[in-house]
């Protein structure tokens, strides 16, 4: 418990790392974080599909200055993950974001998945759309997840999915895929 | 609990701000088109206001947070560096009055590697007690105690008293707020034991 509090105030102290300079959004340690994530989600065969469409179609990639989120910037063209400053972001975290935020970026060319342009075609439609979207994204990290950890045997990634809170995914893909080879 | 009265900019007021703080060498993140700036004054900030971009284009929507009096722009970016700024630059007013909603503030905009900080002001509002046994949950109810705050006068700095929740233990922490805004921990014991039982202190709460 003590170590625990001690690590609490490290992480509350005052200049305890170089602040990036002003005017940038991107994380200190983008290049190592992405390096590593991508290398990572190579692993897996979904992952490695998300990667070479992201190069066929020139996605750029960056890791920003925040608390966890990840998305998609359709104007840009960019695919963004996020870390708080200072912090190591976890690879198997990045990992599962970067490819949520890949997939993301990859339903604008899925029929049905488009980003609707304009709230005109009724509240119903436009949620119903976002759900889709949101679940479609979610199918592709627990795929990646399953097939990383199929590869490597790497627990620190389903224990990061269960962080997330979605453990009972994970679960459920896998008996699908059993039942399926059955 | 700090409520904050969000207000709305216009469409000229929230492009000055995106043109402002979006300058990033891969250019703009936020559009003034799909963007929208809201600003939130904090009764502990003088000078210094809550700034929020959300990009409502991005799924999720996008959200930036920051520290701004007008000119300056410190992105809320899970630092405590950001609020050393502020409090650099004279922003930082502490009183009893508004010491434990700074303590919330700092706590919902630094991340720890091990994870978010959580003050409990009411159990029942805690997001993972669903997740706890009714024994442990109970013992969280008769456990709990409402944020105290005191003036230390010789050493010039606040304490403050709180139930709080940090990477999966459940606390009733003691802090100190220095004038500068530094907070530290330096007495705790756990809320619950693992047993649901109330748990052992490291001293204080004998």
């Amino acid at each position: 418990m003590n170590d625990l509090i001690a690590k609490l105030n490290k992480a509350l102290k005052f200049g305890g790392f170089s602040v990036p300079r002003e005017g940038t959004m991107r994380h200190e340690n983008e290049a190592a974080i992405l390096d590593a994530a991508t290398k990572m989600l190579r692993k897996s065969e979904t992952g490695a599909g998300l990667l070479d469409w992201a190069q066929a179609n020139s996605l750029e990639m960056h890791v920003l200055r925040n608390k966890d989120s990840f998305g998609f910037l359709p104007g840009k063209s960019v695919v963004y993950i996020s870390a708080p400053a200072g912090q190591q972001m976890p690879t198997v975290r990045a990992v599962i974001h970067l490819a949520g935020a890949l997939r993301q970026a990859q339903q604008e060319q899925t029929p049905g998945l488009e980003r609707p342009t304009t709230a005109r075609i009724g509240k119903e439609r436009y949620i119903r759309t976002f759900v889709d979207k949101d679940m479609d994204a979610l199918y592709y990290q627990t795929a990646v997840v399953h097939e990383l950890f199929e590869a490597t045997h790497l627990g620190e990634i389903i224990d990061e999915f269960e962080r997330m809170g979605y453990i009972s995914l994970y679960e459920a893909y896998k008996e699908d895929l059993r039942s399926g080879a059955s | 609990m700090m409520i904050l009265n969000w207000q709305k900019l216009d469409r000229k007021k929230t492009g000055e701000i995106i043109n402002r703080v979006s300058q990033t060498p891969d250019g703009p993140l936020f559009s003034t088109t799909t963007s929208e700036a809201t600003i939130a004054p904090l009764p502990f900030y003088r000078g210094f206001m809550l700034v929020r971009l959300t990009n409502y284009a991005t799924l999720p929507s996008f959200t930036l947070d920051f520290l701004s009096d007008g000119s300056a722009f410190y992105l809320l970016d899970g630092a405590p560096d950001p609020l050393q700024k502020v409090a650099m630059r004279g922003g930082l007013i502490l009183s009893d009055h508004n010491v434990a909603d700074y303590v919330e503030f700092f706590f919902k905009h630094v991340t720890t590697e091990e994870g978010d900080i959580y003050l409990i002001h009411n159990p029942e509002d805690m997001p993972f007690l669903d997740s706890l046994s009714l024994d442990q949950q109970i013992q969280i109810k008769r456990a709990h105690t409402d944020v105290a705050v005191a003036y230390d006068r010789d050493n010039d700095y606040f304490l403050v008293q709180s139930d709080m929740y940090f990477a999966g233990t459940l606390l009733k922490a003691t802090m100190t707020v220095q004038p500068d805004g530094q907070i530290e921990v330096t007495d705790h014991a756990m809320l619950i034991g693992s047993n649901g039982g109330q748990g052992h202190n490291n001293g204080y709460y004998a």
